[in-house]
């Protein structure tokens, strides 16, 4: 049977591993997604998800430390995942707020503006993770 | 004295004290008057004033002063008590002062009056319960008595206590057994009859394991009676019991002044740290991403290029790096006031450079 080649959203690749398989596996789906990404996103998205990847392997690197040696000092280990945490949060809104993909959602609010929202929030951010680190 | 007007001047309303003199507001039989002084604030009497007794009324409705005028004179007063009887007495006083002073606040003086009491009809009685007869029978008329007691023999003392002819209830009343070895108290409290007739019932069968603590041996018995109204507390010697008592226990050692034991602070232990390595393994793996992110964005191809070296630029990027190094000394130790202080400067800095540079860098965006 000849399956229709419709020009659409999906692309040719999509339809091959439809048409051959039934349904896409797991393994097709992340390599797609890869795909996409890599081709779609812009580099500064692209940089700006790097450094979430960054703060997030560092949360990570602290909860598995506490795990291991115990909690004390509490406050130390608490300020420490907090600040990883605040920042992946304020990354996130930076991304959020510089998509192009966004500008409708965010009319007033220009790239700049969110950089400068992102300095403040972490300046103050770091001032109080310093004092709670103890 | 010197140097003080004695003479108050006389404004309307000096106001005055009275003021009990020479303990006299306990009367005895060798301290008979009540004496008082009426001062000025300064304390000196009040010359021209006369005092006199209103009324020196006690619980029972007796007077131990008469209703009268007071002797004495030019401030300080005195009043023989009529007749001595025991007990707690409001006099109430009443002054005539000369014009421009003000009556004391409290005229009213307590006047205690203390007697002594005898003891008067003792029986110090010892009676073998099993066999029922009597040990001993004495009225102490003779001084204190030796007797000899076992688990079998009861204990009746009565007694009353008079004052004059009449009898008495005291507030304390005890009799005490001291172990002449041991030097052990037993107290009993001696409790009154509505005759005013005090009773020590004593049964050792019952009274050596719960009151003696089943300690035998010598003691002194001793009736020891106190109430304020007495002039001092009475002690007297009734009797020397020899208590037998068969498996005798030993007293429990006394070992209040003994040194206690010695208490060594143990300190706060402190908690269990990680060994170094792990922590210096740690700290490496948590900078080690960092690097990864560098190495990343050198792949994307992220650059500072397009930078410009403008005044706003120079001092935005100048006063972040001037805030991390205020975080790096606030961590070394500086406290929040001078961190914050110089926070506050650079913040202000920073905040119209950046805000100058990236409007120019959106209007350059604009405009492209």
């Amino acid at each position: 049977a000849v399956v229709s080649t419709q020009s659409g959203h999906y692309g040719r690749e999509f339809r091959d591993m439809v048409s051959s398989v039934g349904a896409p596996s797991l393994v097709d789906v992340v390599s797609r997604l890869y795909n996409e990404y890599n081709t779609k996103t812009p580099q500064k998205l692209k940089i700006i998800d790097a450094y979430l990847g960054y703060i997030m392997i560092t949360g990570v690197i602290q909860f598995v430390y506490c795990c291991l040696v115990g909690t004390f000092p509490f406050n130390s280990f608490l300020s420490g995942f907090i600040s990883t945490v605040a920042s992946f949060v304020l990354g996130v809104c930076l991304r959020i707020q510089s998509n192009p993909q966004n500008t409708a959602v965010f009319k007033d609010i220009t790239v700049e503006r969110a950089f400068a929202d992102f300095i403040f929030a972490h300046c103050v951010l770091h001032l109080v993770v310093l004092n709670f680190i103890g | 004295s010197s140097g003080i007007n004695a003479e108050w001047p006389l404004r309307p309303g000096v106001p005055t004290h009275l003021i009990v003199l020479d303990n006299s507001a306990v009367i005895s039989e060798s301290q008979r008057t009540l004496k008082v002084s009426l001062v000025n604030p300064l304390g000196v009497t009040v010359k021209d004033s006369t005092a006199k007794i209103i009324s020196a009324k006690g619980s029972g409705g007796q007077a131990i002063f008469t209703a009268g005028p007071m002797s004495g004179g030019d401030g300080t007063f005195e009043v023989a008590a009529s007749e001595l009887t025991r007990g707690v007495f409001t006099a109430e006083l009443g002054f005539e002062l000369p014009s421009g002073y003000l009556a004391p606040d409290n005229s009213v003086v307590k006047v205690k009056c203390v007697l002594p009491v005898e003891l008067k009809d003792a029986t110090f009685k010892l009676i073998d319960v099993d066999d029922n007869r009597i040990l001993l029978n004495n009225d102490l008329s003779g001084g204190a008595v030796q007797g000899k007691a076992d688990l079998s023999t009861r204990l009746i003392f009565d007694f009353s206590l008079a004052d004059g002819a009449e009898e008495v209830t005291l507030h304390q009343v005890f009799v005490r057994f001291t172990n002449t070895k041991t030097k052990q108290n037993v107290f009993f409290i001696a409790q009154a009859d509505l005759k005013k007739k005090y009773t020590i019932d004593l049964n050792f069968r019952s009274a050596a394991a719960k009151s003696f603590g089943s300690v035998g041996g010598q003691y002194s018995v001793d009736l020891i009676v106190g109430d304020a109204t007495l002039p001092q507390a009475m002690v007297i010697d009734v009797a020397t019991l020899n208590l037998e008592i068969p498996d005798s226990k030993e007293p429990a050692a006394d070992l209040s002044k003994q040194a206690k034991p010695e208490i060594t602070h143990l300190f706060r232990q402190p908690e269990k740290r990680p060994p170094q390595a792990i922590s210096a393994v740690f700290t490496g793996l948590v900078l080690l991403p960092a690097l990864v992110l560098l190495i990343m964005w050198a792949k994307l191809g992220a650059n500072i290029s397009n930078i410009q070296i403008s005044l706003s630029s120079i001092g935005f990027h100048g006063g972040l790096l001037a805030i991390i190094a205020i975080y790096v000394n606030f961590f070394l130790g500086v406290n929040m006031f001078t961190t914050v202080k110089c926070l506050a400067g650079v913040a202000v800095v920073t905040f119209l450079c950046g805000q100058r540079l990236l409007s120019s860098i959106a209007a350059a965006k604009k405009a492209k």
